[in-house]
């Protein structure tokens, strides 16, 4: 008898072994998610003792803050549509997204232990809540939000050395506003153009033509002699028994004219010559299947591990159409790290969180997401992408005086009806300090209709740089 | 002002982390028996310096061979001369069939005899002295039972800064924590038995009275009464009952008597909290299972330590397997369907998930043999699938365990609060009295554990957590040491009722296991819960002080044998 109970002992001490580990992984690994969680109702008893936080913009422009009206504490959002999709809303019935969900504790003064954090969280005294400063530039945002307001689409714009988000817009747009959104839900949420999407970090599109800044870098990585050697493009490729038609016949063309003229056969070619393994492997590199950390949730690129194997969608792929999605906030971020030779940084859209006494508790700074290409070849892109903006380019309009900008345009087919037009670019082309991507839905040409906008955002980014 | 806030929130997660690591402490120092050597102090031969010693550890063979671990080489003692192993924490000395004979204390070995410190034994050439360090409780813990007391201090110091409490409260806390303090104290300097279970018990009390009265001061103070009553009953079972085994005469009685309970609920029987498990007396309700589980156990108990021989060879043949005769195995059976079906009927799923659980435990620690459980676990697949289909609530519980967020507002609402609680309070907790128990439906009662969870924090459960499980292998120990079959089947029964209640309802809490409820033991609010408990312990103590009883009573009559010589 003593084996058997000795046995079920062993049997008992099993189960209190995996409750005790299951407890661990509930509190440490499932925790921050379930906090956070809209049907948990906690955080909204702990709202009435604490007056939330405000968000800033880089220089301190006011964004959102809590104002006490008697006994009721309202959320106000100063300029609701530009900043709607990072802010995200704040609603008792709806719950919160954006920053306001990402950074419910903080804003709350519910992360830490200072002694302010612990009164709050014990309900001592009505406390403050930490305030959001972003990386954000307010005017550059407010100009991003005007030049794409009339279109479906997003901008971004960043500095390539550092990450930082200088403006990100996503239309059409929202009032996050309470009483607004309270009242106008059903619509907002019925609605076709989708404006509840943050369309800059969340919406996958395929890059069409931009794409070819990829095909190159990673055609330059395996081809280091790939500058020099020409191709004869004939206005059409036949890649078993398929025809691939180009705008016009290009004749003989290097990297930097392909680039230049946006020659399809060009780069169709090169992809197959790179092989569906290195040029899965290129993707990887650059980001593709892997999850970009940032404040807000980003819809990862998906790289799917059979797609590139026949010659046809290689090349498809290689000039940007085929299976290949990205979302705008991916491409500012690779024509940045073209830019900054190869060098891609971690985005971040929160510059630090202060305390109410205005110091400084908790701060982002510059941290290497990872390495796309070699400078060598990055360099080599960003030259060929000097050439699209100059003229003769199909990218000419985004050309700025006195500045040397590296572009690349993109018309991306896509089923729903005319392309998408794509620009991204970066500037001053030798050391960028800006690095923007624009996407106008259904816009036509890319040259046309986003590269005007780009180089708006890209003047005005500059500027204010000094 | 705020440093003192901070020490009284968190002041009753440091008593309980401090509690299981005095209890660790004190259980490794009563492990010094491991240490127990064999010293020599004459010898006959050069390989053997006089003073040199022998680890005895588990049991040790002497001998002239060089294979025994004791090694004496003298023609005089023979290849394998005596030896010497661990029982029931006692040494035993035996001689092998030795030419020349061992003495011990001067006296030729016939039988085995116990082993004492300072015994001297010879063998041949050899006189080898055994060295024992005392097990005895001359290292009584001063600090031990005044846990519960402490406890109890610090929750309601915090609880009446929180103005949860008045003066009233107060002065009822301080009475229930006079009780739980000397009733630990009276177990730690009382001669025999364990002392731990009434520590382990009474910080779970604390702990329990401390949140209920967190939750609720109406609960908090009938709680207390409860206490009173539970740890009454417990040392009237001490005073009252002179053996254990004169409950193996009534096991019919209490066979009967829960049969008479569980009909009785049925007819008579309150709803509340959706299952049909109260009997109420006047404005008195009380859950008659909670009292037939240990009746239950009683009986089976006793069943089969009478029948456990019978049980093990079977008679009627199912294929390869055996099982015993229809007139043994019957009653089990009728029995254990029986009170299965009337609590499935009384919707009280935990509680039949814990009566055949223990019945299973039991029968297949008794009769040793692995076909019953396989058996029983086949039968629990078959039943819980028919119950699936037939009852709604069985279905509902289920469908809620798989993916409770379907139903966020709905059945799934519970068990959700219940993990946002727990993955809320972190490593530390929210602080005591800073959760939010009103979220949470039956917080004070099956749910308590989510709310320790929420305000001590991972820190908190986990030490729960071990002050379940040591109070568990405690029982089982109890069970391993206890003189007769029936007293062993008795406690095993009883730490595995123990063990099985917490893992269903922690399990349920935490969703790891579909969620039935019933009271997690001593730390949920109910009076039938802690008073069954208490009467549980009662017998488990009782246990485990005649095993000690009978190590003695063996060496006194040991000692007037010598006498006679």
């Amino acid at each position: 008898m003593q084996d058997t109970v000795k046995k079920f002992l062993v049997f008992i001490t099993v189960c209190f072994l995996i409750y005790a580990g299951y407890l661990i992984h509930l509190v440490m690994v499932r925790g921050p998610a379930l906090s956070k969680h809209g049907a948990n109702p906690r955080p909204w008893i702990i709202e009435n003792r604490v007056v939330r936080g405000g968000i800033y913009a880089r220089n301190g422009e006011k964004i959102t803050d809590s104002t006490i009206e008697g006994d009721k504490i309202t959320r106000k959002y100063y300029y609701p549509l530009p900043y709607a999709h990072l802010t995200g809303y704040h609603s008792r019935r709806l719950g919160k997204t954006g920053l306001e969900r990402a950074y419910d504790k903080e804003l709350l003064g519910q992360h830490g232990h200072s002694k302010r954090n612990l009164e709050a969280r014990w309900g001592i005294d009505r406390t403050e809540g930490e305030n959001i400063y972003l990386t954000i530039d307010h005017e550059l945002q407010l100009k991003a939000w005007e030049l794409m307001s009339p279109y479906k689409g997003a901008a971004v714009v960043l500095d390539p050395r550092n990450g930082e988000i200088l403006a990100m817009v996503s239309t059409p747009s929202f009032d996050p506003n309470n009483d607004s959104l309270e009242k106008n839900w059903d619509q907002l949420r019925q609605n076709s153009g989708h404006p509840l999407l943050n369309r800059s970090s969340q919406g996958l599109y395929p890059p069409g033509s931009v794409m070819k800044i990829v095909t190159a870098a990673v055609g330059l990585d395996k081809f280091p002699q790939l500058g020099n050697e020409y191709f004869n493009c004939q206005g059409e490729i036949t890649i078993q028994g398929r025809v691939l038609h180009d705008l016009r016949v290009h004749g003989s063309v290097d990297l930097k004219r392909a680039m230049a003229l946006s020659c399809n056969c060009y780069f169709a070619n090169l992809g197959m010559d790179i092989g569906s393994e290195d040029f899965t492997n290129g993707l990887k590199d650059f980001g593709w299947g892997e999850k970009i950390p940032f404040d807000l949730s980003v819809e990862r690129s998906p790289l799917k591990k059979d797609s590139l194997q026949s010659p046809n969608a290689l090349a498809e792929s290689a000039m940007g159409q085929g299976e290949i999605l990205v979302s705008p906030l991916f491409m500012a971020l690779i024509a940045g790290s073209i830019g900054n030779q190869g060098v891609m940084m971690t985005p971040y859209l929160v510059q630090d969180i202060r305390s109410p006494e205005d110091r400084v508790v908790w701060k982002q700074g510059p941290r290497i997401l990872r390495l796309v290409a070699e400078p060598e070849a990055a360099w080599q892109v960003q030259e060929a992408m000097m050439g699209v903006v100059r003229s003769g380019g199909t990218g000419s309009a985004a050309s700025l005086p006195g500045i040397n900008v590296a572009g690349k345009t993109g018309s991306a087919e896509n089923p729903s009806g005319p392309t998408h037009a794509w620009f991204v670019a970066s500037a001053p082309a030798e050391q960028p300090r800006a690095a923007v991507s624009v996407i106008v839905e259904h816009g036509g040409q890319g040259g046309t209709t986003a590269a005007p906008i780009a180089k708006e955002l890209l003047r005005l980014a500059l500027l204010r740089e000094g | 002002m705020i440093w003192v806030v901070i020490a009284l929130k968190y002041l009753i997660l440091l008593l309980i982390c401090l509690f299981v690591m005095v209890v660790f402490v004190n259980s490794r120092t009563g492990d010094k028996i491991n240490k127990a050597a064999l010293l020599v102090l004459r010898s006959a031969s050069a390989a053997v310096p006089e003073g040199k010693r022998w680890v005895i550890d588990k049991g040790v063979v002497l001998g002239r061979s060089s294979e025994c671990a004791v090694s004496l080489p003298d023609p005089y003692v023979s290849n394998r001369h005596a030896r010497i192993i661990l029982q029931d924490n006692r040494y035993y000395v035996t001689d092998m069939g030795s030419t020349n004979g061992t003495l011990l204390e001067n006296h030729p070995l016939t039988t085995p005899q116990i082993l004492r410190n300072g015994s001297q034994l010879q063998i041949g050439g050899f006189t080898l002295k055994a060295e024992l360090p005392e097990q005895s409780k001359a290292d009584r813990s001063f600090l031990l039972p005044l846990f519960p007391g402490l406890i109890l201090g610090a929750g309601s110091l915090e609880l009446y800064r929180e103005q949860l409490l008045g003066v009233q409260d107060i002065t009822l806390l301080a009475v229930a924590a006079l009780l739980l303090v000397v009733s630990s104290f009276i177990a730690e300097y009382k001669e025999k038995g364990a002392p731990l279970l009434i520590h382990l018990v009474g910080v779970l009390s604390a702990l329990g009275l401390v949140f209920i009265y967190r939750v609720d001061p109406y609960y908090g103070s009938r709680q207390v009464y409860w206490v009173m009553a539970g740890y009454s009953l417990f040392w009237l079972i001490q005073i009252f009952l002179s053996e254990y085994r004169r409950l193996l005469d009534y096991k019919y009685i209490f066979m009967v008597l829960s049969i008479v309970f569980l009909v009785f609920t049925i007819v008579f029987g309150v709803e509340a909290g959706g299952a049909n498990r109260w009997l109420s007396l006047g404005s008195f309700r009380f859950q008659a299972s909670e009292f037939v589980k240990i009746f239950m156990v009683i009986f089976l108990a006793g069943y089969l330590e009478e029948n456990k021989e019978i049980l093990r060879v079977g008679t009627l043949k199912f294929g390869r397997f055996y099982l015993p005769d229809w007139p043994y195995l019957g009653p089990l059976l009728v029995i254990c369907g029986f009170s299965l079906l009337l609590l499935v009927f009384q919707k009280d799923l935990g509680m039949a998930l814990l009566f055949f659980a223990t019945f299973l435990v039991m029968v297949y620690i008794a009769t040793e043999r692995s076909y019953f459980l396989l058996l029983g676990l086949g039968l629990f697949s078959v039943g819980a699938v028919l119950m699936y289909y037939i009852f709604p609530h069985v279905q509902s519980r289920m469908l809620i365990y798989m993916d409770p967020w379907q139903q966020l507002d709905g059945g799934g609402y519970q068990v959700i609060q219940s993990l946002f609680a727990i993955s809320g309070g972190g490593i530390f907790g929210q602080g005591l009295g800073s959760g939010f128990p009103k979220l949470i439906p039956a917080v004070h009662t099956d749910f308590i554990f989510s709310l320790i969870g929420e305000e001590l924090g991972l820190l908190g459960v986990l030490g729960i957590l071990g002050i379940y499980y040591l109070l568990i292998w405690k029982g089982f120990q109890i069970s391993l040491n206890a003189h007769d079959g029936f007293g062993a089947l008795l406690a095993c029964g009883f730490s595995s009722i123990l063990a099985l209640q917490t893992l269903i309802i922690i399990g349920g809490v935490i969703s790891v296991i579909p969620l039935t409820g019933i009271p997690l033991p001593f730390l949920s609010y109910g009076g039938s819960s802690f008073v069954s408990n208490c009467f549980l312990m009662g017998i488990l103590y009782k246990v485990s002080v005649e095993s000690e009883r009978d190590i003695d009573e063996q060496e006194a009559s040991m000692r007037a044998v010598m006498m006679d010589r």
